[in-house]
C-alpha cells in the first residue's frame, strides 16, 4: 500500500509556524473507488474546474486513484432532489469525486451520507470530493452528513463556482470520525451570488477536526455567512480556519462569519483563525468568535433542579444537534442524524433508512 | 484660487523630515561579518560575555530564514545596512552640551519641552548612540533607576541587567531578534523599586538620521513588586531614497501587582524597514498595559507580546495602525495565558488609505493551567479607497475548558451619510473624513497623555491630507 503525505487546508494567508495552524500534513494511502449508491438527477457531466478548501495535494493523489468518480446534473429550469451514500469498506482508504452541475434558474437538493455502522465498517478512511457550478440563479443544497465510527478517518473536500444570483448552501454534521479533514472553497463569481455555510461537529475522546473554509467574494453583491458550531469533549481537539475574501471589485459585498465553541472535555482544545482579506473599499466584513465553557448561570440552574453537571452537557449538547438538524432543512436527514446520536425525537422508525 | 485654509495644513509636516549632516560620525562598514560584529563590540567596550553574546547572536541569525509570512522585506539589503553610527559627541545631561544640530532637531520633535513639562526623565538616542540622558532629581531620590543601555552595563545593576538581557526576546526568536543581539546599541535600562509608583512618564526617543543605517536600541525595564511607571517611546525619521533598518528590542519584567504602560508612537520615515520585538511577563496580580500607535515606516512587523505568567495579572493592548501609500504594516498583539484567573483586553483599530496595506496579526493562547481566564479580541478596519488593502489574521488557542475566549472583527468604509452630515455643518468633505478618522482612533488617543494624543491627531490629519479624489 503506498502512502503519501499530503499538505492540505493551507491558510489562505500565512501566519506564525509556532501556532501550528498555517496548513495541515497528514499520511493517507492512495485510495481505491468508494461504493456509493445514488438516487436522482444522475447524469453525465463535464468536470468543473474550480479550486478546492483541501488543496492541490489532494488533487493530485485523487488524480492517481480509480476513484469512484460520479456526476449529478439539474438542467436549466429543473428542480431536483439526489441523494449519495457513502458506504466505505472496513479498513480500506476509498474515494469518490462527485460533480454537481445546476444550470440556469435550477434547484438542487442533495443529500450526501456517509454513515458506517456501529462495529461494521470501522477503521475506514474516506476521501470525498464534491466538485459544483451554479449557473445564473440556480440554487443548490448540499447537506453532507458524516456519522461515522471509532477509527474512521474522513477527507471531505469542497470547490464550487456561483454564477450570477446563484446561491449555494452548505450544511455539514460531523459526528464520530476520529480524524476529519474537511476543506471547502467558494467562488462567489457572479454578482449577487451567495452562499451560507452552516458547519456542526461534536468531537469526543482524542478526536480530531481540521477544518478550512474559504468564500471568495469576485462579484458585486456577493454575500457569505458562516457559521460554524461546535462541541469538544474529553480530550477532543480542533482547528477552524474560515476566510472571508473580499476582492477588489466586489463592490458592495457582505462577508460574515460566526463560531461558537462549547468546550466540555478537561482535556480539551481549540484553535481558531478566522480571516478577512479585504481589497475593496465599499463592502462589509465581519466575525465573531465565542470559545468556552458551559455558562454558569445555566449551569446552577440546571444543576438546581436536579441534573448533573454531565447530563446538562448532554442536554446542551443533544440541544445544539437538534437545533443544527432542524436547520438542515430536510427531515429524512435530520431523522438519520437524531438516530445515529441517539437523541430522542419524533422521527418514525426506518424512516430515514436510505 | 481661494488659500485653502484647514487645520491640516497648521501642521509642519517637515518636522520630522530634518536632516542634517553626517559630522565627524564614526561609521562601521556596512554589512554584517563577525569582524563588523567584534569591531562594534570592541568601539562600544563590551565586557566580555557581551561580546560573546553578540557572536553566538550572529550565527544564529545566519542560520535563521526570513519570514515569509508576512509582507516582503526583498528591499532591504543587509550587506548596505550600516549597523552602528555614532555621532561625534558624548550622552549630555544638558541640552545645552548637546550639539547644536541634534538639539534642534530634537526641539523641534519637541522633546526637551516634552521634558520640561510632564515627564519625569528623558533619553534621546540620535543613530546609534544616546545624546542625553536625564531624571528628574526628584524621581532619582525615589530610587529609579534610568540609564542608558551602556551605562547600565557598567553599572552596580550590570548583574541584573545580565540576568535579565535578552531572556525574554532570546535570539534564538526569530531572525532579526538574533540581528539585534549581535549588533545592539543605545536604548535604557529602567529600574523601579518595590512600591514606588512614578507619576509621571519617562519617555525615551529614538531618532534615526543617518542614510543607509540601522538603528537597534535595547529597552530593558524591571518594574518591581507592588511599583507603577508610565513608559513612552517615540521614534522617528528623515526620509532617504535607500532603505533604513530599526530592529529595536524591548523587554518588560512586570513584578507581583506592579504596573507598567508602555505608549509608543511610532512616526518612522516611508523608506524604513522596522521589525521591531517588544515582550512583557506580567507576575501575579500585575498589570501590562500597551498602547501603540504605527504611523510610519514602509515595513513594518510589530506585535507586542505579553505573557500571563502569574495569576490574576492581566494585560490591555490598544492600538491603531495607519497604512498610507507605499506603507505594508503588520501590526497587532500576541498574549499567553500562563496563569489560572488571567485576562487580557486587545482592542485595535487600522485605516488603510492610498494603496497602503495594513494587516493585523494577533494569537491569544490560553495554555491547560489557565483555568478562569478570560479573552477578548476586537479589531476595526477602515477601507479609505479601493486601491488599498486590509487584511484580518486573528488565531485562537485554548487548551482549557475552563475559560472565556471572545473575538470580533469589522472591515468597512465611512460611510456616505456621515460624511454627509458634517458638510451639512458646513465642514469641508477633507475635514470631516479627518474628523471620522480621528474619531475613529479615538481608542488610542484617549489612553494617552494630552500632548501625544494630540500629536497622534495630527499624524492623522497629515495622512488625510488628499485623501478626497
Amino acid at each position: 500500500m503506498t502512502e503519501k503525505t499530503l499538505t492540505v487546508n493551507a491558510l489562505a494567508a500565512k501566519t506564525w509556524y509556532w501556532l501550528k495552524m498555517n496548513d495541515t500534513a497528514v499520511k493517507v494511502a492512495v485510495p481505491e473507488a468508494l461504493p456509493l449508491k445514488l438516487e436522482g438527477a444522475a447524469a453525465e457531466a463535464e468536470p468543473v474546474a474550480c479550486v478546492t478548501g483541501m488543496g492541490a495535494d489532494l488533487d493530485a493523489l485523487l488524480a492517481e486513484s480509480p476513484a469512484n468518480r460520479i456526476a449529478v446534473t439539474a438542467k436549466a429550469g429543473e428542480k431536483q432532489t439526489a441523494r449519495v451514500h457513502l458506504r466505505a469498506d472496513a479498513g480500506k482508504t476509498e474515494a469518490a469525486v462527485l460533480t454537481v452541475r445546476a444550470g440556469e434558474n435550477a434547484e438542487l437538493t442533495l443529500v450526501m451520507d456517509c454513515q458506517q455502522p456501529a462495529g461494521a465498517g470501522a477503521n475506514t478512511t474516506v476521501i470525498a470530493q464534491t466538485r459544483l457550478q451554479l449557473e445564473k440563479g440556480a440554487k443548490v443544497r448540499l447537506i453532507q452528513l458524516w456519522l461515522n465510527q471509532p477509527g474512521d478517518i474522513v477527507f471531505n473536500d469542497i470547490g464550487a463556482v456561483c454564477g450570477e444570483k446563484a446561491d449555494f448552501a452548505l450544511s455539514q454534521i460531523y459526528l464520530g470520525a476520529d480524524k476529519v479533514y474537511a476543506g471547502a472553497e467558494i467562488a462567489l463569481s457572479g454578482a449577487k451570488s451567495q452562499t451560507e455555510i452552516q458547519q456542526t461537529y461534536q468531537a469526543k475522546n482524542r478526536q480530531r477536526y481540521d477544518f478550512n473554509d474559504n468564500v471568495r467574494h469576485i462579484g458585486r453583491k456577493t454575500v457569505c455567512r458562516i457559521d460554524v458550531n461546535g462541541v469538544l469533549d474529553d480530550g477532543a481537539s480542533k482547528l477552524f480556519r474560515g476566510t472571508i475574501d473580499l476582492q477588489k471589485g466586489a463592490v458592495g459585498a457582505d462577508g460574515a462569519e460566526y463560531e461558537n465553541v462549547l468546550m466540555l472535555g478537561e482535556a480539551a482544545s481549540n484553535q481558531t483563525i478566522p480571516l478577512i482579506l479585504c481589497s475593496e473599499e465599499d463592502v462589509k466584513g465581519n466575525h465573531g468568535a465565542t470559545i468556552g465553557r458551559l455558562d454558569e448561570n445555566l449551569l446552577f440552574y440546571l444543576s438546581s433542579r436536579g441534573l448533573s453537571e454531565e447530563q446538562v452537557c448532554q442536554m446542551i449538547a443533544s440541544a445544539r444537534l437538534n437545533a443544527a438538524c432542524e436547520a438542515l432543512g430536510d427531515p429524512q436527514a435530520a431523522c438519520q442524524v437524531m438516530r445515529f446520536a441517539q437523541i430522542d425525537s419524533p422521527c418514525e422508525e426506518g424512516k430515514e433508512d436510505a | 484660487m481661494m488659500e485653502e485654509k484647514t487645520r491640516v495644513d497648521d501642521i509642519d509636516r517637515s518636522i520630522y523630515d530634518i536632516r542634517n549632516e553626517e559630522r565627524d560620525a564614526y561609521r562601521l562598514g556596512a554589512g554584517l561579518t563577525p569582524e563588523l560584529v567584534e569591531q562594534l563590540s570592541r568601539e562600544k567596550g563590551d565586557p566580555d560575555w557581551m561580546r560573546e553574546f553578540r557572536l553566538k547572536s550572529l550565527e544564529i541569525y545566519n542560520k535563521l530564514p526570513v519570514p515569509d509570512w508576512g509582507p516582503s522585506i526583498e528591499g532591504l539589503d543587509m550587506d548596505k545596512i550600516v549597523t552602528y553610527v555614532r555621532p561625534n559627541t558624548k550622552m549630555q545631561g544638558e541640552w545645552t552640551e548637546v550639539p547644536q544640530d541634534i538639539k534642534s532637531t530634537f526641539d523641534a520633535l519637541g522633546i526637551p519641552e516634552a521634558e520640561r513639562k510632564y515627564l519625569a526623565g528623558v533619553g534621546a538616542q540620535y543613530d546609534s548612540e544616546l545624546v542625553y540622558h536625564n531624571l528628574r532629581k526628584e524621581v532619582a531620590e525615589q530610587g529609579v533607576v534610568y540609564l542608558d543601555f551602556e551605562s547600565s552595563l557598567r553599572s552596580e545593576y550590570a548583574d541584573m541587567v545580565r540576568e535579565h538581557f535578552m531572556t525574554l526576546v532570546p535570539p534564538t526568536d526569530h531572525k532579526f531578534a538574533a540581528l539585534h543581539g549581535a549588533v545592539w546599541s543605545g536604548g535604557s535600562f529602567v529600574y523601579v523599586p518595590k512600591g514606588v509608583e512614578v507619576e509621571i512618564p519617562l519617555q525615551s526617543y529614538f531618532r534615526l538620521n543617518a542614510k543607509g543605517a540601522g538603528q537597534f536600541e535595547h529597552t530593558l525595564i524591571i518594574v518591581d513588586e507592588g511599583a507603577k511607571l508610565h513608559f513612552i517611546e517615540g521614534c522617528s525619521a528623515p526620509r532617504y531614497n535607500v532603505a533604513n533598518l530599526h530592529a529595536g528590542c524591548v523587554e518588560l519584567f512586570v513584578r507581583k501587582g506592579a504596573s507598567l504602560r508602555y505608549s509608543t508612537i511610532e512616526n518612522w520615515s516611508r523608506n524604513m524597514y522596522n521589525l521591531n520585538t517588544k515582550r512583557a511577563t506580567v507576575a501575579e496580580g500585575a498589570t501590562m498595559e500597551w498602547v501603540s500607535g504605527s504611523f510610519g515606516s514602509h515595513v513594518s512587523y510589530l506585535y507586542p507580546m505579553t505573557i500571563l505568567r502569574g495569576e490574576k495579572s492581566r494585560m490591555e493592548f490598544t492600538g491603531i495602525t495607519f497604512a498610507g501609500h507605499d506603507q505594508n504594516l503588520d501590526t497587532g498583539a500576541k498574549v499567553v495565558h500562563a496563569a489560572p484567573d488571567t485576562s487580557s483586553y486587545i482592542n485595535t483599530k487600522s485605516i488603510s488609505k492610498g494603496g497602503g496595506i495594513s494587516t493585523f496579526r494577533s494569537a491569544v493562547v490560553v495554555n491547560a493551567n489557565a483555568r478562569g481566564s478570560r479573552s477578548a479580541v476586537s479589531c476595526q478596519s477602515l477601507m479609505l479607497d479601493d486601491i488599498s488593502r486590509s487584511d484580518t489574521i486573528p488565531a485562537i488557542d485554548v487548551r482549557t475548558p475552563e475559560a472565556d475566549v471572545g473575538h470580533e472583527a469589522q472591515i468597512g468604509r465611512i460611510s456616505d451619510e456621515s460624511v454627509f452630515y458634517l458638510m451639512s455643518r458646513g465642514i469641508s468633505e477633507e475635514e470631516a473624513r479627518a474628523l471620522i478618522v480621528s474619531g475613529f482612533a479615538d481608542n488610542v488617543s484617549k489612553e494617552l497623555p494630552m500632548e501625544y494624543a494630540i500629536e497622534m491627531n495630527n499624524l492623522i490629519r497629515m495622512e488625510m491630507k488628499g485623501s478626497i479624489g
